[in-house]
């Protein structure tokens, strides 16, 4: 009973944190290593093979902020900030072709 | 707040280790397997591997030019040559190829490896060519390793348990606070909690280097071609995949003279690549038929752990240059890039470095099974179940079964692969059902355990035996020192198999009782578990 209570409090909106950390980290980390290429200040090789390279530490890094943070709408402003502006970013890169 | 914390860690620590638990077991236990396939397993599979073999750079570049002569110009876009013996395809393949694209058609001629007779001629596209290739137990296990024999899903699976792997990895060492402690703390007699908790402790702490890079190149492999390759095709290339990979790839067609090609040194390309050091795996002829035809020629194994290209010029056969495969990248990413393949599968430094992998594997694969049995003996046995007792005895008898039958249904593929080599795949799943099934019919979960295990030791030990009745070259007459690496591997059969024995036999057939329960090993149990990552006043809180 005391150990159920203190997981409720502990993990805020349980089952929405669950989809977000799950579904919603793995969108977002996707976005954002499709479109770091394009404004990454490196070298071509670099540019595009960094962000997959760092993919993984990129996912857990969004995935223990969705997981721990205390605020479930503070998550969710933070991971939806980064795929639309990043979604934004893929748009513009499209668009202009570089 | 830290406390709070450091509690999320360690509740998501333990819930990313039941979700993934068993399917981690079975990619972690079959990579450790996979680390042999190339060359050990695949020359205990295939008998004609059996005895040493000598490349004959003469006669191979023989055949290629004979047969090359004789396959339509349309053929000739992009010559393979796939190279006999163990470490390199084991088959002696010649594939004479089209254009790249959606017509692509492809001629391949399959050689015996030891006496280079043409055994096979085909003739297609890429995928009905290779779809005729039979599963051998080699084959199978690296294929399953890689993918679960389910093409991309299973690709994007292994990846996102890769994925998971880092992520209980990070949470691991967040909640250990006391690692250095950690390092030489084992207490297997106190009770069974102990046992559990102190061997995935110390097995997590001595490997976490390891770990935490099978966890991080498996993600890569599994992700990359499926999902992440495409995505940055999509952004930086409109897209177009091809266009990406010409970007980091070197391009390989020469500036053709139009001038014909008088003779062809194939064989002294050969030689030189031999001489170098290294292995030589496989030639590609690009340009055939003009002046200009450059050879490609992929070696491993060598001075440098990643695999590399060496280009010779065909009419004279002079060394043009070496590049490792991502050199085009460069910057920090193309090293790594480089490096991410030999350090996953262990595949540079011999057989040593080979055995080292394979232990580190399997006991990356044990950490996921003592971390599920920890989860269902605090809960079965402990006070933090929530279900009746039985919910959680009936996961542990899928583990026991997903498990110990994993184990039992790969011990089986080594007589699947001499009694019944056309149903390797079959025979593995069929094994593995059937101890699932046994598992969960049994009252005993420790008993079936030992049986599942105890099985699996007699398959291995006896594997080698069978083949004394079977071939010509076999352990017991290795003396005559015609095939030492065989027999060495059928040693190491029987050297596993009857260790994996013995050891079923020593493990409890009931469950062990502590020796002074509820006082020490149970205060203990409690303490070593929690003090991961909760302090002491914060369990008193609790209870």
């Amino acid at each position: 009973m005391t150990s159920k209570m203190t997981t409720k409090t502990l993990f805020s909106a349980p089952k929405a944190r669950l989809l977000t950390a799950t579904l919603g980290v793995f969108i977002t980390s996707t976005i954002l290593t499709a479109a770091l290429p394009a404004y990454l200040p490196f070298e071509q090789g670099d540019r595009i093979a960094g962000p997959i390279l760092m993919f993984p530490l990129t996912w857990a890094a969004l995935l223990f902020y969705s997981l721990i943070t205390p605020s479930i709408r503070r998550v969710w402003t933070v991971l939806t900030g980064i795929a639309l502006s990043h979604a934004l970013i893929i748009y513009f890169a499209l668009q202009t072709g570089s | 707040m830290l406390r709070d914390t450091l509690k999320k860690y360690y509740i998501v620590h333990s819930w990313l280790g039941v979700v993934t638990g068993i399917l981690m077991f079975i990619i972690c236990f079959t990579g450790a397997l996979s680390v042999f396939g190339n060359p050990d397993l695949k020359i205990w599979s295939e008998p004609e591997l059996h005895r040493p073999m000598p490349l004959d750079p003469a006669a191979i570049a023989r055949l290629v030019e004979t047969h090359g002569a004789a396959v339509p110009e349309e053929y000739t876009h992009e010559v393979r040559v796939l190279l006999p013996g163990p470490r390199a395809y084991g088959d002696f393949l010649l594939l004479f190829e089209t254009e790249h694209g959606a017509d692509e058609r492809i001629m391949a001629f399959t050689f015996n490896p030891q006496t280079l007779a043409l055994e096979q001629k085909l003739e297609g596209s890429p995928e009905t060519v290779f779809a005729q290739e039979s599963d051998t137990l080699e084959s199978f296990l690296t294929h399953f390793h890689a993918n679960l024999h389910i093409g991309k899903l299973g690709l994007i699976l292994t990846g996102l348990l890769g994925l998971t792997l880092v992520a209980s990895i990070i949470s691991g060492l967040i909640i250990h606070r006391k690692i250095l402690k950690e390092l030489f703390r084992f207490r297997p007699f106190r009770s069974v909690r102990l046992m559990l908790t102190d061997t995935h402790k110390v097995m997590s702490v001595w490997g976490v280097l390891f770990h935490g890079m099978i966890g991080f190149t498996g993600a890569f492999l599994g992700l990359t071609t499926v999902v992440l390759l495409p995505l940055a095709a999509f952004v930086s290339f409109e897209g177009d995949q091809e266009k990406l990979l010409a970007t980091v790839l070197p391009e390989r067609m020469p500036v053709l003279s139009g001038e014909p090609l008088v003779d062809m040194k194939l064989d002294r390309v050969l030689e030189h690549s031999i001489a170098s050091g290294g292995i030589t795996r496989s030639m590609t002829i690009m340009g055939w038929g003009d002046s200009n035809a450059t050879v490609y020629v992929d070696t491993y194994g060598g001075e440098k752990m990643p695999s590399q290209s060496h280009s010779y010029r065909l009419r004279d056969g002079e060394h043009l240059s070496s590049s490792t495969g991502f050199a085009l990248v460069g910057g920090v990413s193309g090293p790594i890039l480089d490096y991410m393949y030999p350090l996953h599968f262990g595949n540079f430094g011999g057989v040593a470095v080979r055995a080292l992998w394979a232990l580190l594997g399997l006991s990356t694969a044990l950490i996921a099974v003592t971390g599920m049995m920890i989860w269902v003996e605090r809960r079965a046995f402990g006070a933090e179940g929530k279900l009746p007792k039985q919910s959680y005895l009936r996961l542990s008898k899928f583990t026991i079964g997903s498990c110990c039958g994993l184990v039992l249904s790969c011990c089986a593929l080594f007589w699947t692969q001499r009694f019944a080599p056309a149903l390797i795949a079959e025979s593995f799943f069929v094994v593995w059902l059937l101890a699932i099934g046994f598992a969960a019919l049994r009252t005993n979960n420790y008993r079936s355990n030992r049986e599942l295990l105890g099985l699996s030791g007699l398959l291995l030990a006896t594997a080698p035996m069978a083949d004394a009745f079977l071939f010509d070259y076999h352990l017991f007459n290795s003396f005559a020192g015609t095939h030492n690496h065989f027999a060495a591997i059928e040693l190491s059969l029987l050297a596993c198999g009857m260790g994996m024995f013995a050891l079923a036999m020593k493990l409890p057939s009931e469950r062990p009782q502590p020796e002074h329960k509820n006082a020490k090993s149970s205060k203990d149990a409690d303490e070593s578990e929690l003090e991961i990552a909760i302090p002491a006043t914060m369990n008193m809180e609790q209870s």
